[in-house]
Formats: C-alpha cells, structure tokens, sequence
C-alpha cells in the first residue's frame, strides 16, 4: 500500500506546482552494449517467451538489437534441463518446462565468449482475487478522462513474505503503459481480506470493455525489481528520486569480467479473474 | 548513565566556577548597563552598538536588548547606534553601577519618509562574527518575492554560502550541508519544517518578525545539535505604548497582526495570522473536479511578555501553522509546526545576565483517505522538550563570558498507519516510538587580547542518549553488502525507558578577529559542530513527509569540522561593506540511501542507509551599501561540495545535489522619492548536477534508462538565472492620519526564463518507444503580483 499511496501524493503535488515541461536536447555519452533479459516461466498452457537483447544507446529510439547466436538453458531444481528454441533473434521459447510451486530455476545464457546466469523460485499464489467490481469516475486530478476505475475483491493467505504482479489484460490485450504496472507485497495486508481495491490503470475503462486480471506470484526481489524500475521510469517532479539503474538478477558468471548484463529473469504461478464493464456499475 | 554524563561535565562546571570567581574578585569595578529600545514601540533592539567615545570600549544588545560594559567611575559619552535609527550620544557620570534604558527613534518616523542614514556602524568591521547575515525586514518588504509574499527562506537564498536544490524546493543549504543541518529557531523553539506548499513559502509570517540571523561559521558554543548553521528568528514582542495593527492582503495570502499593551510600558502582546486564500476561488469553481477539493496553508502565532521589575521579564510566544490538501472524499492531508517557548530573563546583577527557557516543538503529518472502506490514516510525528538556561556574565573590559546547560527530550512516532472501517482490507501497523535525549553544557569566552586582537574560544559537550520508547522494543544489528538491503541480525529487546546507546562529543569552537585599520579586519575561525538527529529523505527536495530519525546504535552522530579565514573592510564612513571569506569544510557519518531504499514505514530502516563523508570548500564575496537612496548588495559565491558514501559512484567523491559551483545575487533597492521605491534581484547560478542514462532496454515494453559506469551526478543542467522587478507606492499620507499604506507591485522572472529545474528520460507520451530528455521548469513564465499593506496605530 505504501508506495502507491506515495506514489499517488507525488504525482499530486506535481500537479499542485504550477510547473511546465518540454522536450530539450541533450548529448548523451553511449555506453558499450549489454545483454539484456526479459523473460517469465509461468504454469500457463501457452509456451513462454524468454527475450534476449542487448542495450542500445538512450536515444536510439529503435526496437532492441537483438542477440544474434546465443544459447540458451533452462534447468530446474528438480533435475530438469532444457535448451530453448531460438523461435526468432533473441526470442527463445520454452517448450517443456513449466512453472512449479517451490522449484527454483537457473537461466543460463552462453554468449559472444561470456556466460550469464539468472535464479529465481517459483514462490506460491499467496493473493486470491475472486472478483473485479467497477466505479464510475468523472474526469480529475490524476485521472484523464471520464471512465470506470477497476477494483478487486480478494483475499491474502498467512504468512509474509509474499508477493505478485497484477496484470491487466483489456478487450484480451494486456495493458502495458508504465502507468499499468501494478504490484504489491503483503507488508501491510498479511492474511486481509480484500474489499474494492484499485488498481492503477493509464486510462479508465469505458462500457463494455472486458478486464481480465492475471495474478502472477512474484519473488520479493522481482518486487523490488518492479518497485525500482517503475520509480525510475516515472522520475520526474521536484520530488524525484536520484536516477540509479534497475536491480537484475542476470549475472556474468565471471564477476570480474566487465560485460555485466540488465534485466530480469522470473518464474510464476498465473491465476486470473474476469469481469465486463456493465451499464449496472454506473 | 546520565551519571556518567554529568562525571564528565564536573570538569567543565569546576573550570566555570574557577573563571567565574576569579572575575567576580575584581574590585573597584561598574558597570553601565540596561536595555535599548525602539522609541515608537517599546520593541528591544537586538545588536544595536554600544560603544565609548572616550576609551573607544564597546558593546552590542544581546538578543533581549540588553548591554553591560565594564568602566572605571568617571564621565563618558555613550554612543547607541542601530542601522536605520538616529544615533543617540549620552553623557553620564559614573560613580557607581548605572542602568541607563535607551530609547531610540527610527530615522524616517513616516513610512512614507526616504530613510537616508547619515552612516553606517562599524560592526561588520570590529565584532566577532563571522560568517554571519542578518536580514533587514525593511528591506525585505520592498524587494521583489514571488507572487508578492515576503520570505525569509527565500530571501536567504541571495546570501553567500547559500544555496538550494532548486526553485521552490524546501529548506535551503549551507556550505554544502544538507537541508536537515541547519537548526532554525524560533523564538528559541526548533522548527522541523520551514515549508509551507512544498517548499514555496516558509513559515514564518514576516509581520510578526523582528530579528533575523544567520550563523554559518564561526559558530558560537552556545550553539549546538546541527551541523552547518543557526537560522535565528526573533519574534516581535508586541507594542508596549498603544494599540496598534498591520496587515495586508496578496495574491497568495492575507494576513493581519494586532499588537497591544498589557499593562502601559510594562508589558504587551501580539498575535498575528496568516492564511493562503487562492483555494477559496477552487470553491467558487462550478466544475466538480475542482470544487471539491482544498489547498491552503495558515500560521497563527502569538507573544506575550511583561516586566515584573528591572531584573525580571517573561516572556511567553507561541507559534502554530498547518498546510491542508484535499481531493474530495479521497485523499486528504496536512502537516504542520507547533511551537511554544516560556522565557525569564533575570539579571543577578548588572554583569550577570540570564536567560532561561523552556520549549515545547512539534512537527507532524497525517494523510490519508477519508471514508469509504479503504480508509486509512497515517501518521508521523516528532515532539521535543526543552529546558536551558544561558548566562552572560560581563566580567570586565575585556572579557565577556557565556555559559549554561540544556537538555533535550524527544519522542519520535516515525509512523502509524490505522484504518478506519472494520471492512478494511489493510493491517494496522505502527513502528516503534524511539526516545532521545540530547544533553549539553558550554562555556565561551570573547576577550580582548590587545587593543587589536580579540579572541572567542568556547568548549561545548555534547551527549546523546537513544531511548527504548516502549516495552519489547527490538534494536537490530545489520549485515551484509554494502551497498545494498542488509538483513537485520542479533536482535535485541529493551523495556521502556532503556537507554540503548550513548555518545559524548566535545565540540571546540575558537574564533580570532584582528583589527588592521579602522576600517579594516581579518578573521578566522575553525569550529566542530555534533548532529544527532537526521532528516530521511532520498528525494531531490525535502518533502513534508520526510521522517526526523534519530541517532541509534546504527546511525553514528554526525559531525563537522570547519575553518574560515575573512577579510572584512568598511567605505565610505561605514556606509559601504565588504567582506571576503574562505571556508573548508568536512562532515563526517553522512546518511545516505541505497538504490531503491524503501524510507516509509519501514521498521527495518536502517537496512536501507548507507553512510560516508562530505566535504566543502569555497570563497564568498559580499559587498553591501546599507544607507543612501540607492542600497542593496551583491553576493557571489564560488564553492564545490562533494560527497562520498561506501555504495554509491564505485565508492568515489561525487558532487552534491544542491553543488553550484558560481552563484550571484545583486540585489538592489531605489528609494526614488517620498511616494516610489523601485527594487530588482537577478541572480545567477550553475545548474545542479544530476545522473544522465548511456543506455536503455526494454522490459514487457516499458523503456528502462541505464548507465553502465554506475556513476553519480554525472551531469550538470544549464546555468539558472532570473531578474525579477519591484515597485512600492506609498499614497499621500494625510497629515494626523493613523493609517499608512503602500502597494507593492512585482514580476518575478521578468524575462519568463524556463530556468530547469531538473532534466529527466522518459519515453514519450505519444510513441513510448521513443525516448526524450524533459526539462522541468517550476516556474514557466513571468509571475506578476500586487500586495496591498497597511498599518494602523
């Protein structure tokens, strides 16, 4: 609850100072490429996608350059062992290995003479959301237009330490603005019972839009992956936060070697509820 | 381990007791002594100069007004002199101990009369201080502010060795020191926070303010518990003569003061209030989404004081201030000071001088939502109590010593977060209350060496005690790499009132002060300052939800070391005043924050900080015209301030936030003719620095910036300046007439610069694949204003 609430008095005040913004140039030093990893095994039945990448200088303003060549395995904690499929440059599919809760896995990325590994465990869907209600809201600070704010009912199972993204899919596509990011660790909310809580969307939902939410069970380091890099993708204001770059948990296995790698490697157990945004809910 | 404490201070109270006696011993000693007052209103004059014709002894008014200088039974002429009131000369015969109370009238009596001093006091050029501003408030009012509101935080800012992170950020830094080391006073009482609106405004009300002063080197032993200055503002003790009231009304804020006698010539009181009233316009607004919400700020503060007889006088002032914001039903907060300070000064004798305080200083915020099943307050506050006692003892010509003892006790409530409807879907929580307490003694001595060479060497000891605040209370160790979060270990528990850890520090202070010509002196100082308490905050400007945190069995107190070196010289009879000051300064056990570092209810927040050193050094330049129609000053300030923290830019020195390597303010003020007075500020200065991306990868799409050499403010924004413009009308005033009033017309940044405030990345709203460098300016265009003031007596 913490950070969104912060997050939420931030952007206010922003709003509160009378203040301008605009684009300026600026000369930006390019630093060497890195291998950059975004990827999630989950225990859907579609296959999942591990990107392989490499970093760009800032304003490249192209998609990411691909990872030509790389090898890719995925191994489990249970004696499992895969090498995934290059479906095309620096996409790799997992055709077999699915995500398991309490079974920890090890991405290894062998490249351009360096090899990278990232860990992570599956951890246990610790938030039940059972189902989504609506709410009207006209047009105000913090909200751009007229439209429906989504909330959930839900609850939380004992024990801390448990944490999830909410992903949001509207009309079966998923919402993917830095403003949907959605996350939260039960802190504050260890064994409650959930009763409309908002999620944060770029835009309210109009009538009739269909909302699916997937809950992903995330590790605490992968929220404090989201935690740091939505702060950093959102760092503006008078009340900003020093630019620092965004934990990973890809590693050069040679920790002297000055090819370090960025981005993240999860795994999670994906669970999902549905609603239709309805005249009733006006 | 208060008995330890006090073991160790015995030295200092038998090292008191030796020097006081030894100076009580002299004989055939008098003493000229009493108090300085303005004519019209009774006000103590704080700093009015003293001094004898014939022997060319001095003094100034402490801060109650009050003088003692030593002298052999004979006839003198006293010379009292105050910048902006007539100078007076008095002949007296002196044959024993003589209390002689001045009066002194203000050079333009009308508000609407040119002041034209016929010269200025020599002070700049003979006293101890240095490294010390004082503020006119005449001044102040007719200089340009924005949106018309007279600042003093603000007006700060166009001093030397001062800097901030940026426009409209809270607080403001002292030679490279952070927002949270400066102790701001108020009447005695520490203020946590200075800001109204973010940072806009600070909170002092300027009507109700008589006195203000900036202490940032050479810092006195009667000082202590911050490391890089003492902002001393001096309330207004309320017209003993007969009723009067002030006010006026501004873009932002209307505010009235009435000030009244207790008793005639005995004692008097004041109360004077503040409120911002733009939210009022929010209500009239028939669109919904503005109507119901509120933005406002107010201060009330109040002072009373009455004179029982010549050697005793209280003095009670209170100060009370909130900042409100709602957004309808859904989100509501406030923050705001409270402070209180009973005063008795006493004089033993005309050579012993006392004053004895106590305090009372909160700061606290809430926020939350309101109603509905998700409502929740949170919660967080700081409270001190304080008693001291300081004493001046003149003890001859040549000596005069201070002394005297305080002690602190704080109650810290770093936050609570309670939900309001059974239905909830949140926890409670609460962190734990911590205690401190801060104890300290001092002794000081200003003594004339030679006719040329004077000397102020002090010795302060400080100690600090963090305190369990409550049963079960959990004191944990931490591990791991630096850097990064480290994990709580062997933990421990204590019962209330449980002291946990203890420190002592002894803090030097010595300042030497040689007179080359009449008119010209070179200075030096080197002082060591102790902080215990620390302001969390890892935004660029403070906000009002930063949490005051003290020192613990983790967190080591934090502490300064500083040298000056000065050249100050007076023109053209003391109307003119120049000063060149050098300073170098390091700071020890500085908090810093690891990337990501959760700062809010956080009951493992120390998991979260990193520590290192700082370190400063510049010149400053400041040449200042008190007197004459044409007045005002220019200050420039070249000065680096780095930092280097175990974790952060590989472990190397990196540039401060608020680092500004050229800053320049002119400031000037025109009083043309008996209705005009026109005004102008510009001011210069390098942009701040700050981290810039080499590199960007994207994660489920978002564009994430990335800097492989893992630096720290590897950047600097452009340069910042402004000009900004100001005109006072003062209407005919009507012969007889009780009421004045003048109008003061400004533009703040005349020539609508787009000064950034910071430069960021991000993608682009419209194509969040292309990346842009924003540059966010506060202040967008020119901010014109009218204020209308008034006074009636």
């Amino acid at each position: 609850m913490n950070t969104r609430y912060i997050l939420f008095i931030l952007c206010c005040m922003t709003v509160l100072v009378s203040s301008c913004e605009d684009v300026v140039d600026v000369n930006l030093d390019s630093g060497p490429p890195l291998l950059a990893v975004d990827g999630w095994l989950t225990d859907r039945d579609i296959p999942d996608t591990i990107k392989v990448t490499q970093t760009s200088p800032y304003f490249s303003n192209t998609a990411p350059l691909s990872v030509v060549g790389a090898k890719v395995t995925l191994t489990t904690s249970s004696g499992e062992s895969e090498q995934l499929t290059e479906l095309s440059s620096g996409k790799f599919i997992v055709q077999n290995i699915r995500s398991i809760e309490g079974v920890s896995y090890t991405l290894k990325i062998e490249h351009d003479g360096e090899v990278y590994e990232a860990k992570t465990t599956a951890t246990r869907q610790s938030f039940l959301l059972d189902s989504l209600t609506f709410e009207f809201r006209e047009k105000s600070i913090g909200q751009k237009e007229d439209g429906y704010i989504v909330q959930y009912y839900g609850k939380e199972l004992e024990g801390k330490g448990d944490a999830c993204r909410l992903k949001i899919k509207k009309n079966g596509v998923y919402l993917n603005s830095k403003e949907d990011l959605n996350y939260m660790n039960d802190d504050f909310v260890d064994s409650a019972s959930f009763k409309k809580v908002r999620m944060f969307t770029e835009k309210p939902f109009q009538l009739n839009d269909e909302v699916i939410v997937e809950t992903w069970s995330i590790t605490m380091d992968a929220y404090h992956f989201y935690d740091e890099l939505r702060a950093q993708v959102n760092n503006g204001g008078i009340f900003a936060n020093p630019p620092a770059n965004v934990r990973t948990n890809v590693k050069n296995i040679n920790s002297s070697s000055s090819k370090k790698a960025v981005g993240y490697f999860g795994a999670s157990l994906v669970s999902s509820v549905s609603a239709k945004v309805t005249d009733a809910d006006k | 381990m208060l008995e330890t404490a006090l073991k160790k201070s015995k030295l200092l109270v038998i090292l008191l007791i030796c020097s006081i006696t030894a100076f009580a011993q002299q004989k055939n000693k008098t003493t000229i002594s009493g108090y300085v007052k303005q004519s019209e209103n009774g006000e103590n004059i704080i700093g009015a100069s003293v001094s004898i014709k014939e022997n060319g002894s001095g003094a100034s008014t402490n801060s109650y007004g009050f003088y003692s200088i030593s002298v052999r039974p004979g006839s003198y002429t006293l010379v009292f002199q105050y910048l902006g009131f007539k100078t007076l000369e008095k002949k007296v015969t002196i044959t024993s101990s003589t209390t002689l109370n001045i009066n002194l009238e203000a050079e333009g009596k009308q508000i609407n009369e040119v002041v034209v001093s016929s010269s200025g006091v020599k002070k700049n050029v003979t006293s101890m201080d240095m490294g010390v501003n004082k503020l006119e408030m005449r001044s102040l009012q007719k200089m340009p502010a924005l949106m018309g509101e007279v600042d003093i935080v603000r007006s700060i800012q166009l001093l030397p060795g001062i800097s901030t992170v940026g426009e409209g950020s809270s607080g403001f830094n002292v030679r490279g020191g952070g927002v949270d080391q400066n102790l701001i006073l108020l009447d005695e009482s520490p203020v946590y926070n200075s800001s109204h609106l973010f940072g806009f405004f600070s909170v002092f009300d300027p009507d109700a303010v008589k006195d203000v002063k900036l202490i940032k080197g050479g810092i006195p032993a009667m000082y202590g518990g911050r490391l890089s200055s003492i902002l001393d503002v001096r309330m207004k003790d309320g017209n003993v003569n007969n009723f009067s009231t002030s006010g006026g009304i501004g873009t932002v804020s209307a505010r009235f003061l009435a000030e009244a006698p207790i008793v005639k010539g005995k004692g008097s009181f004041v109360i004077a209030a503040r409120r911002s009233y733009a939210d009022m316009f929010l209500k009239l607004s028939p669109d919904e989404s503005l109507n119901k919400n509120s933005a406002y700020f107010y201060d009330l503060s109040g002072k009373a004081n009455y004179t029982i007889n010549e050697n005793n006088r209280l003095y009670l002032s209170g100060y009370f201030g909130k900042d409100n914001f709602g957004f309808a039903e859904r989100f509501a907060m406030n923050w705001g000071n409270g402070t209180g300070t009973l005063r008795w000064n006493h004089t033993f004798n005309p050579s012993l001088f006392a004053n004895f305080t106590a305090v009372y200083s909160n700061y606290d915020y809430s926020l939350g939502i309101p109603s509905g099943v998700n409502a929740f307050d949170w919660t967080s506050k700081i409270i001190n109590q304080t008693i001291k006692g300081d004493l001046s003892y003149y003890a001859n010509q040549n000596n005069k010593l201070s002394f005297g003892a305080n002690a602190t006790f704080y109650r810290f409530k770093p936050g609570s977060a309670t939900t309001a409807d059974q239905n909830t879907s949140f926890n409670d929580i609460a962190l734990q209350t911590q205690l401190g307490q801060e104890y300290a003694a001092y002794v000081d001595n200003e003594q004339k060496i030679t006719e040329k060479l004077s000397a102020q060497y002090g010795l302060r000891l400080s100690a600090f005690n963090y305190v369990s605040g409550q049963n079960n209370f959990t004191v944990n160790e931490y591990e791991g790499i630096t850097g990064q979060r480290k994990e709580p270990v062997n933990p421990k528990t204590y019962n209330k009132g449980d002291v946990i850890k203890t420190y002592y520090n002894l803090e030097p202070r010595l300042s030497l002060r040689y007179v080359l010509t009449d008119e010209s002196s070179v200075k030096a100082s080197y002082n060591r300052t102790t902080q215990y308490l620390h302001l969390i905050s890892n935004t660029t400007a403070a906000t009002p939800l930063d949490v005051w945190q003290p020192t613990t069995n983790n967190i080591k107190p934090e502490w300064a070391d500083q040298v000056a070196l000065g050249y100050f010289r007076n023109f053209k009879n003391n109307s003119i005043e120049f000063s060149l000051e050098g300073f170098y300064k390091k700071m020890q056990n500085q908090i810093d924050y690891i990337d990501g570092a959760q700062l809010f209810l956080n009951s493992n927040l120390e998991s979260e900080l990193l520590y290192g050193n700082a370190r400063a050094y510049g010149l400053e330049f400041y040449l200042k015209k008190n007197t004459g129609k044409l007045n005002g000053w220019i200050s420039y300030t070249w000065s680096k301030s780095e930092r280097q923290i175990d974790g952060i830019n590989n472990d190397n020195y990196y540039p401060s936030k608020y680092d500004k390597t050229h800053n320049l303010s002119v400031v000037g003020i025109y009083d043309m003719s008996k209705r005009w007075s026109f005004s102008a500020i510009f001011t210069y200065s390098t942009g701040v620095s700050t981290t810039f991306p080499n590199g960007r990868y994207e994660i489920d799409g978002i564009v994430v910036p990335h800097n492989t050499t893992n630096s720290r403010n590897n950047y600097r924004i452009p340069s910042y300046n402004r000009l900004d413009i100001s005109a006072t009308l003062y209407p005919r005033h009507k012969p007889g007439s009780k009421y004045e009033s003048n109008w003061v017309f400004s533009i703040y940044n005349l020539y609508a610069r787009r000064n950034p405030y910071t430069i960021y990345f991000q993608p682009s709203e419209n194509n969040p694949q292309v990346t842009e460098a924003r540059r966010l300016s506060i202040i967008g265009s020119l901010i014109p204003s009218v204020t209308y003031n008034f006074n009636f007596r």
